[in-house]
């Protein structure tokens, strides 16, 4: 053992004092997660059907991928079961080195930049061999649990203030945000920091400095735009996708036209003609266009609807939350899953310009999705310990 | 209790719960419902052209027929190169397409590359290729294994006779659409429909793995047979050509042929012309000239298009002038028909008439003096129309007016057919009857004539003018065939005999004499106008509109020509003098070709040309008897039994009581001589000069009719050189037809 600082006696107790006693996980939690990835591998079966069919890999066949993503999803489901079982308030020790190690992560960048893949002038993924991810994942799961932590320790008072409340976010974002320039990855800057504000947000941060917080974000978006001639030509074409239809808008358009073509009623599982080499990524950033064109409004309205009731459901988890800590880790995953969804059904529908925002449950990526359903265990880890309703007392 | 979440906290829970779980999403949803729902008919659209590939299989044109079906206007076989830009990937490669493209095809670089950077999924590059330029685009794609270039089949137009029939014709454009004439006014059943094959194809171009397909057949054009017979149209043509040179036309010519029973056109042209192979370079070299020395700009693109109308416009039928006096023809039926007047009426010409304050003169300043109905018409007396004009009175004369059909469009089946203009009848005083009686002062078609003509001729019955006879398919069947429409009866069969009958007489008697064909029996009139409106303007005097309407037989009415020379230059230009001879010589070619037998009288006999029969190896009786046969006399030289040669030579055609030299055991002298110019020579003086020289001749024309009589032209040229013994045709006029 090692010798108790201040701060492990702090942590633990926080931890010690919560009540030992579990209620079942939530059950609606998991239907939804079911569903939605079962429907999520449906249509990645279709979407990634014809990027198989016209890979000119020997080895890649029509199902590869869904095969692939299915392997990962059942990989996925034993996580989060795991991460189920798994006492929530222990992760408390693992905020800092989390924190730090996918900060060192995130560096190898410029460290050891031989590691990384670049592909369409990003550079996002690491490649391990065997697989690939991104280090930008970890990244959005070390903030959540961080300024979960963070929040918990500091507690309401303090965090009204700027030091405790805001300083560290600050401090820690800017970091990151340099880091992803590095990768140009945009729009995981912006989840992140998404993620991050929110939870200092329910942490009781000061609504004052959070504006202001605000402002800079603002600012620093705006600033990134206008420095970046790629950015401001995808500013330009999200207002008018057809202005250059065979050149920059050709993804959004592409976009616009597979969900318009759908109607009301769809063309038909495994029916769409946008993904035969029209629609970029149809398996990845642009799979909900895919669903759309086949599945009609009907079908997309019914993803909709999943995905909204999953995620009403991952904050009324985490209202019920028994501590200030469950609350915050659930309601921090539940909004990186809901900014994901919606940044990419925004991207795919034109309400947002185009950028490479994946599809939680849906688009291709193996280790994402395990990702995924490991924090969906952490979210049920909570539910399993929440507070009771009141006529059970 | 610090470490549960306090009520701010609940409070700011709720508030991302609502935007995140729904504000969010309904904001999402409402775009995908207003993509789906609202948008969905424009997208789909766009989306599906962008997924199929639609490639067009050309159909046919129809081929065009002349009566007998000879082709006048073929599509050939060419082929069509297009481009899919979308396909091509790299810079290097789209260069070197643009490059070899322009340089096989002879296109400009740059527009090349233009539809090359275009990016599109379907652009033509060119139309009409020829199949071994085709064969070259063929074989660099091949080479450079490009995939974005495609072949597909074509056609071009091809008028094997050049300028002939041009007008009527009419030409298509660089994408085989009907442009003018026939071609534009039957382009519907001649361009058939194009067929389609429409394909998925995903954004490489490539066929989508999964079936759509649709096949629509290429319908071929079906062919055209018109009632223009090319042999007649050759006569035509050949005719005008010469009255144009001859008489130094200033502006243009026009001749029409008509079946007068059925309104078909048996020819029809106008001169100048233009070559339908190249409709697009102007024919008159002054104009041309002209253009092509202004500055470049707007001035000189609407001077070229102008003149290219110009060139284009089929006068026959769209020219509007006033008719002259051949419209006494239609005056005379009205008169005879209402029964104002009749062949026993009289009528005295002082040389003028007067009408309220105008004294409206004759063409023959002394007058006509006496004479009757038959005589009037003969002499082409203004004043005696002008009465006549009276008798009927404006209403009637408009009545008739209108049921000869010159209110209106005959409604050929032509495109940019005119109608002249007449007076308001309301308004139309005295004088302006008087006027009209003679054809002046209001304006027709020549085609609106000669169809109004023509219901005079046979029987009465106005008949709807056509070029179409039938159309067929593509395997020669018959699809439907012209009924011949009668638009209604104007006057009656009595009237018609009448008129004929007199119209016979100012041909063989009166002003017409000129378009007296031996042996056939023409009916006809003249007309000369002047170009009022024109001679004001430019401060000329002598602008003249020479026409002569014919039709023959007189008994039995088949065919009549309609010439019309525009601005004559050679004077005088009167309709009998200028315009009578083209009418005859068309008459004599046209006639004998439609197998209308020829009648002579025995004094035609007498004049009629023969031909000369095979002597060589007779004895000098038997020689002589058959020379008699065939109206000719013999002289015979040396001593010999039989004729050893013949002057001139078995089968020439000469002059009836010409006499032929039989050399007997000699052979012919090996002699030349000059032939004399015979213009302005009187019939005697001809002959006389001719025989001197040993050279025979033909004639043709007013020979035996009294007048003034005098040799118009010759077949060959006064200072040619040719053997003794040769024919030279000559062709007589009467000067004395200065009638208007």
């Amino acid at each position: 053992m090692m010798k108790e600082t201040a701060a492990d006696r702090k942590y633990s107790r926080e931890i010690e004092e919560k009540p030992k006693r579990t209620v079942g996980i939530d059950e609606p939690f998991v239907v939804l997660i079911l569903l939605l990835l079962l429907i999520g591998l449906v249509c990645l079966y279709s979407a990634s059907y014809v990027v198989g069919y016209y890979s000119t890999d020997p080895g890649v066949t029509s199902a590869t991928y869904v095969k692939k993503q299915g392997l990962f999803a059942i990989m996925g489901l034993g996580a989060m079961f795991l991460a189920s079982r798994f006492d929530y308030r222990k992760l408390h020790y693992f905020a800092v080195p989390l924190m730090i190690g996918s900060t060192l992560l995130l560096s190898t960048i410029k460290i050891i930049p031989g590691i990384w893949i670049t592909s369409n002038d990003a550079t996002r993924w690491i490649n391990l061999g065997f697989t690939t991810f991104q280090p930008s994942e970890i990244t959005k799961f070390a903030f959540i649990l961080f300024f979960s932590s963070w929040a918990t320790i500091q507690g309401p008072k303090k965090m009204r203030t700027f030091k405790y409340g805001i300083l560290p976010f600050l401090g820690i974002m800017g970091v990151t945000a340099l880091m992803l320039y590095w990768e140009k990855h945009l729009s995981a800057t912006v989840t992140i920091a998404g993620i991050g504000a929110v939870i200092i947000f329910l942490g009781g941060a000061n609504m004052l400095y959070l504006f202001g917080l605000g402002g800079i974000g603002i600012i620093g978006l705006v600033w990134y735009i206008v420095n970046h001639p790629y950015a401001m030509t995808r500013i330009k074409v999200w207002f008018d996708p057809f202005s250059d239809f065979r050149g920059k808008g050709w993804q959004g358009s592409q976009s616009l036209l597979s969900i318009a073509s759908g109607g009301i009623w769809g063309l038909g599982l495994g029916q769409g003609r946008q993904k035969q080499l029209y629609l970029p990524e149809p398996a990845n950033d642009f799979i909900f266009s895919v669903a759309c064109e086949e599945l009609g409004f009907i079908g997309a309205f019914i993803i909709i609807v999943l995905f909204a009731a999953l995620i009403l459901r991952g904050y009324y988890i985490a209202s019920k939350a028994p501590d200030r800590f469950g609350m915050l880790l659930a309601a921090g995953i539940t909004t990186q899953v809901a900014i994901q969804t919606i940044f990419n059904m925004g991207v795919v529908s034109g309400l947002l310009p185009v950028t490479g925002a994946s599809l939680p449950f849906f688009s291709y990526g193996g280790t994402s999705l395990m990702m995924l359903l490991g924090e969906m265990g952490i979210v049920l880890s909570v539910s399993r310990r929440r507070r009771p309703e009141k006529k059970e007392k | 209790m610090q470490k549960k979440a306090n009520s701010s906290m609940r409070k700011r829970l709720l508030f991302i719960t609502v935007f995140f779980g729904f504000f969010c999403f309904v904001a999402v949803a409402g775009k995908i419902f207003y993509l789906q729902v609202f948008k969905y008919e424009e997208y789909q659209q766009m989306a599906i052209s962008q997924q199929t590939r639609d490639t067009t299989i050309a159909a046919a044109r129809g081929t065009i027929y002349d009566r007998n079906l000879k082709p006048l206007a073929i599509s050939a076989d060419t082929e069509m190169v297009t481009l899919e830009a979308v396909k091509i990937d790299d810079e290097e490669q789209g260069l070197l397409i643009a490059q070899k493209l322009s340089e096989i095809l002879e296109l400009d670089y740059e527009e090349v590359l233009a539809k090359v950077e275009a990016k599109g999924t379907y652009t033509v590059i060119k139309r009409n290729v020829e199949k071994d330029v085709a064969d070259k685009v063929r074989e660099f794609v091949k080479e450079n294994k490009i995939d974005s270039i495609y072949l597909a089949s074509d056609t071009t137009r091809y008028y094997p006779y050049g300028s002939f029939l041009s007008h009527t014709l009419g030409f298509v454009g660089t994408d085989s659409q009907g442009l003018y004439g026939l071609e534009l006014y039957y382009d519907d059943v001649l361009s058939g429909s194009a067929g389609r094959v429409v394909k998925a194809a995903n954004a490489k171009g490539d066929e989508m793995p999964f079936e759509y397909e649709m096949y629509y057949k290429a319908e071929d054009g079906d062919s055209l047979v018109l009632t223009i017979d090319e042999v007649i149209q050759h006569y035509l043509e050949k005719n005008l050509e010469m009255a144009y040179e001859d008489n130094k036309v200033a502006d243009h010519v026009t001749g029409i042929v008509m079946d007068v029973n059925t309104g078909g056109i048996l020819a029809m042209a106008n001169k100048p012309d233009f070559d339908l192979n190249d409709p697009f370079t102007i024919t008159d070299a002054e104009t041309a000239q002209a253009i092509s020395e202004m500055p470049d700009g707007e001035e000189k693109t609407k001077a070229r298009s102008d003149a290219l109308t110009a060139q284009w416009l089929n006068s026959a039928v769209t020219y509007t002038y006033y008719p002259g006096s051949t419209f006494k023809i239609l005056v005379s039926s009205m008169a005879v028909e209402e029964g104002v007047v009749n062949t026993n009426s009289t009528f005295y010409c002082p040389g003028y008439r007067q009408v309220r304050d105008w004294r409206i003169g004759c063409w023959k300043a002394g007058g006509h003096g006496a004479e009757t109905f038959t005589q009037a018409v003969m002499n082409s007396c203004n004043p005696a129309f002008m009465e006549i004009g009276s008798l009927l009175g404006k209403d009637l004369f408009y009545k008739y007016y209108k049921a000869f059909g010159l209110n209106q469009k005959t409604g050929i089946d032509l495109p940019g057919e005119a109608v002249g203009t007449f007076w308001d009848i309301d308004k139309m005083s005295e004088v302006d009857l008087a006027v009209a009686s003679f054809g002046q002062n209001f304006t027709i078609t020549p085609l609106q004539l000669i169809t109004a003509v023509s219901a005079v001729a046979n029987g009465g019955n106005l008949v709807t003018p056509h070029v179409l006879d039938k159309v067929i398919d593509s395997d020669g069947n018959t699809v439907s065939t012209y009924q011949t429409n009668t638009v209604r009866q104007v006057i009656s069969e009595e009237t018609s005999d009448l008129v004929c009958d007199i119209l016979e007489q100012v041909v063989t008697d009166g002003t017409g004499k000129n378009a007296y064909v031996a042996g056939y029996r023409v009916a006809g009139k003249t007309g000369t106008t002047e170009k009022i409106a024109d001679q004001l303007e430019t401060g000329e005097t002598n602008l003249r509109i020479s026409s002569f309407i014919a039709f023959a037989p007189a008994d039995d009415p088949q065919v009549a020509v309609l010439i019309l020379l525009d601005e004559p230059t050679v004077y005088p230009v009167t309709g009998g003098i200028t315009v009578a001879p083209v009418v005859k010589r068309i008459m004599e070619d046209v006639l004998p070709y439609l197998e209308i037998e020829a009648e002579y009288t025995e004094e035609e006999q007498l004049k009629r040309d023969t031909v000369v029969p095979n002597l060589e190896g007779m004895t000098a009786s038997q020689a002589k008897a058959a020379a008699e046969e065939a109206g000719l006399s013999i002289r015979t030289v040396g001593s010999g039994d039989t004729v050893t040669s013949q002057v001139p030579s078995y089968s020439a055609t000469v002059s009836r009581s010409s006499t032929i030299v039989l050399y007997m055991g000699e052979n012919a002298p090996d002699e030349t001589v000059v032939v004399p110019d015979l213009t302005g020579l009187g019939v005697s003086q001809v002959r006389q000069k001719l025989s001197a020289l040993g050279l025979y001749y033909k004639s043709s024309g007013s020979e035996y009719a009294t007048g003034n009589i005098v040799a118009q032209r010759q077949d060959i040229k006064g200072g040619t050189e040719v053997p003794v013994g040769t024919v030279v045709s000559v062709e007589f006029t009467d000067l004395n037809q200065l009638a208007q």
